[in-house]
């Protein structure tokens, strides 16, 4: 049941697209997202997708394309036929993978969820409109089907690079599917992430911008994404700054979080055995050590004290992905990462920025084919 | 047009607000339309407008109209 | 402390009802606090630990949701008479409930003691309106299931009128109106399949005016309803056409978390609170408490709970408070209407980054 094939842009007979020339970082493909970001940062879309318009700048673009300059050893290649299943907690996130795969000469199709945001929608619609003027997006296709139907099996057979971003559930579902020895894979599953936050006396003036950048990074997507923050690590810091440092970040989260939620989110974490600090637009739970990393909680941060890295080291999961981080220097940051699986440091307030070297992995070289001449 | 004058252009075309808005001491977020979304729009402008491009500290950084200046001038752009 | 026995079902006064069920709940958060390590942590970790509630509304309150998110029980593994699960298939986590013999006792004779004041204490022949088949399993008791059984000790000669694949049985059906038609029935099952399963098709099969002396208790939530754009009275009145116009139709408000105590809709349309349970409607947003006329989150206290920490339990129902003690139907306690489910949250796309 192959049916129900819902196309929102691009071309829809993917499955016989011949094989092209299209070379990493070709000008008319530069061209196209140069003028995606141009409309996008028009002041018209929302902030998440003004955000991407930003990400795909052209002096971003132009950056990226001098840093993966040839040279006379080694020659950028597309990987050619790249399928992406993207996850429906972080609506955006398919846009990002897919410029990446588009920017390096791929041909792509794009698996969105069934009932799209409507800022889905909106670039979807742009998308469409950009591809009539310039014919951009012959060779890219986002769609939507039902899970059921025999579609990702096809794709899976169709693509030599296949990129899944989900739940690990939804993943392991996937991944019955089987792939062809000549393909990759590459798997973006369920993380999570904390804050790490090292607070002195000198550091009470920058208070009230890290709150609002901690505000940020736990208000975009309402907590759901991998990368935001969930639980603060205070590393040697006193009680009277935490206690500040929350005022601030509740200051900035009125009506960020339903009450429910929060008092779900609350009630849990209290059941497993932490205790309520901070009670507010956002609520604070302390507890000696990581708890319910394993639930979608909205609305509430868990905080615990740390005299030493060790400390920290011992209570981030496997999963860990994102650290933001405040007051830890270089140092630091090597002995976290080197006792743990944490794959990437992020400033507060940046914490859901996202770049293409994500999860640890960079994308532009795995959707891309270096070859020595 | 002089560099100042490209600036407090860019300035108010990206944050959408009269050009004498476009003073020294105009901060990031003391008004409605300095926020975060609109200073995307305006950081992707200055760098189209003066041919540079900037890393993730300096746009962290560029909390003013000053410090925009400041910035910009580590990349040669002289006021 | 009386007995909840001696109680009259719909009879106490508001200060009489406030200091047994107070009490009673006051004992209840006690014994769980002792029994359920997860429940102590909660309270302990709100900072409401050790406390006696002055009035019913100051009684700690536990999000439904966490019946999903734990398993809560105030029970040893060894004393477990049955495990509830909630039967919705769209939510892919159920709740889970935890009952030892006492409390699954307490649910049937309350639930019975509570219906029986609508029906008389003469059982009367019942038609379920479900496949037989749901109540087998012990272990994995649906709450559906645990519905129908609550049900079924009102009745007598129980019939399923539908087939497994949800389609009426039409000899059973026909037999059961043959053997009844001028006798008091009792008709029961949840709201969409008796609108869905059993009214419609009786009336695509033109047989009407079929059992005049039914009632029919109905339960399970409007939404499926109200997407086909059916009301309460739209659904009583096509009830009525199908099998009389006398049929008393019933509608009634219980929750999974909370079998046995119920809200039963009077002949005013109305939800009742028994006198073993209560009603309080919160703010959304504060969670304040809402008076008369004011709608929010409804909150229900049950006495019955002994086996797991459900006693209070703050639902993600909205619903409206109408009035206490005034009802012209004459039953006294709290009265309310229920409005819908609390919208589920939209994950905002604000991603403000940059």
């Amino acid at each position: 049941m192959s049916s129900n094939i819902q196309l929102w842009a691009g071309s829809p007979d993917y499955l016989q697209w011949s094989r092209t020339q299209i070379m990493p970082f070709s000008e008319k493909r530069v061209q196209f997202l140069v003028r995606l970001s141009e409309v996008l940062l028009s002041g018209h879309y929302s902030a998440a997708l003004t955000a991407l318009g930003f990400w795909l700048r052209e002096s971003q673009l132009r950056q990226w394309q001098q840093e993966y300059a040839n040279d006379d050893k080694v020659i950028l290649a597309p990987v050619g036929r790249v399928f992406i299943v993207s996850p429906s907690n972080v609506e955006g996130l398919f846009a990002y993978s897919w410029a990446l795969s588009y920017l390096m000469g791929n041909q792509t199709v794009v698996r969105v969820s069934e009932q799209l945001t409507d800022d889905q929608r909106a670039l979807f619609t742009l998308l469409e409109s950009l591809d009539v003027q310039t014919a951009g997006l012959s060779e890219q296709a986002f769609i939507s089907y039902d899970k059921r139907s025999d579609i990702t099996q096809k794709l899976s057979h169709w693509c030599q690079l296949r990129m899944l971003w989900g739940s690990d559930q939804s993943i392991e579902s996937i991944r019955q599917m089987p792939l062809p020895a000549q393909a990759q894979e590459w798997v973006f599953p369920d993380r999570y992430s904390v804050s790490v936050l090292h607070l002195t006396e000198a550091d009470i003036p920058r208070i009230p911008k890290l709150a609002e950048g901690f505000a940020r990074d736990v208000s975009t997507y309402q907590q759901q994404a991998c990368a935001s923050p969930k639980w603060v690590l205070w590393y040697q810091t006193d009680k009277t700054l935490q206690q500040q440092f929350w005022q601030a970040v509740d200051a900035c989260l009125v009506g960020a979080f339903p009450a429910n939620e929060r008092l779900v989110a609350s009630q849990y974490l209290c059941a497993l055995g932490g205790v309520k600090v901070f009670y507010g637009n956002i609520k604070v739970i302390e507890a000696s050590s990581i708890l319910g990393g394993d639930q979608h909680l909205k609305g509430v941060v868990g905080q615990s004290q740390c005299s030493d890295l060790a400390t920290i080291t011992a209570q981030l999961p496997n999963h860990i992905q994102s650290v933001t981080a405040f007051g830890l220097d270089r140092a630091a940051k090597v002995a976290l990462m080197t006792r743990s699986n944490v794959r990437q440091f992020a400033q507060m307030g940046h914490a859901l920025n996202f770049d293409k070297v994500w999860d640890g992995i960079d994308l532009t070289t795995i959707l891309s084919k270096k070859v020595r001449l | 047009m002089t560099n100042n004058e490209r600036l407090v252009a860019t300035f108010a075309t990206s944050l959408n607000i009269e050009a004498s808005q476009v003073v020294d001491a105009l901060e990031y977020n003391t008004i409605p339309q300095w926020d975060s979304v609109a200073h995307m729009v305006l950081v992707a402008a200055l760098e189209k407008e003066f041919d540079v491009m900037l890393d993730m500290d300096d746009i962290i950084e560029m909390s003013s109209v000053k410090i925009a200046k400041d910035i910009l001038a580590k990349h040669d752009v002289v006021f | 402390m009386s007995d909840w026995k001696s109680l009259e079902v719909f009879g106490l006064a508001k200060a009489e009802k406030q200091a047994w069920l107070l009490d009673e709940l006051n004992r209840l958060t006690l014994h769980h606090q002792a029994h359920c390590a997860p429940y102590a942590n909660l309270l302990a970790g709100q900072g409401q630990q050790a406390r006696v509630a002055e009035s019913l509304d100051a009684v700690p309150f536990v999000a439904a949701r966490l019946f999903k998110m734990l398993c809560l029980s105030s029970t040893q593994p060894e004393d477990v008479f049955k495990t509830l699960t909630s039967s919705g298939t769209t939510s892919q986590v159920k709740s889970q409930i935890v009952l030892d013999r006492d409390t699954a006792a307490l649910q049937s004779k309350v639930l019975v003691s509570l219906l029986s004041s609508f029906t008389g204490k003469a059982r009367r022949p019942i038609l379920i309106i479900d496949h037989d088949g749901l109540t087998g399993d012990k272990a994995g008791f649906s709450a559906r299931g645990a519905g129908v059984q609550g049900l079924s000790f009102l009745g007598r000669d129980h019939t399923y009128a539908l087939n497994s694949d949800m389609t009426p049985n039409w000899p059973v059906i026909d037999e059961f109106i043959a053997k009844y038609a001028n006798a008091p029935v009792l008709i029961f099952g949840f709201t969409f399949m008796v609108w869905q399963h059993f009214i419609e098709p009786l009336i695509a099969s033109d047989r009407s005016n079929l059992l005049p002396q039914a009632l029919l208790f109905h339960s399970g939530g409007w939404k499926k309803l109200q997407d086909q754009a059916v009301s309460n009275d739209a659904f009583k009145t096509t009830v009525r056409q199908a099998l009389g116009e006398g049929v008393a139709v019933h509608n009634f408000y219980g929750m999974v978390e909370q079998i046995g105590s119920v809200f039963v809709e009077c002949e005013q349309g109305h939800l009742h609170a028994p006198s073993y349970a209560d009603v309080i409607i919160r703010d959304q947003e504060t969670l304040e408490v809402k008076n008369i006329g004011e709608s929010g989150l409804i909150q229900v206290l049950s006495f019955i709970p002994k086996s797991y920490p459900g006693h209070s339990i703050l639902t993600e129902d909205l619903g409206r408070l109408l009035g206490e003690g005034d009802c012209p139907c004459g039953r006294k306690g709290r009265y309310f209407e229920v409005l819908g489910r609390l919208p589920k949250t939209e994950v905002r796309g604000c991603s403000d980054v940059f």
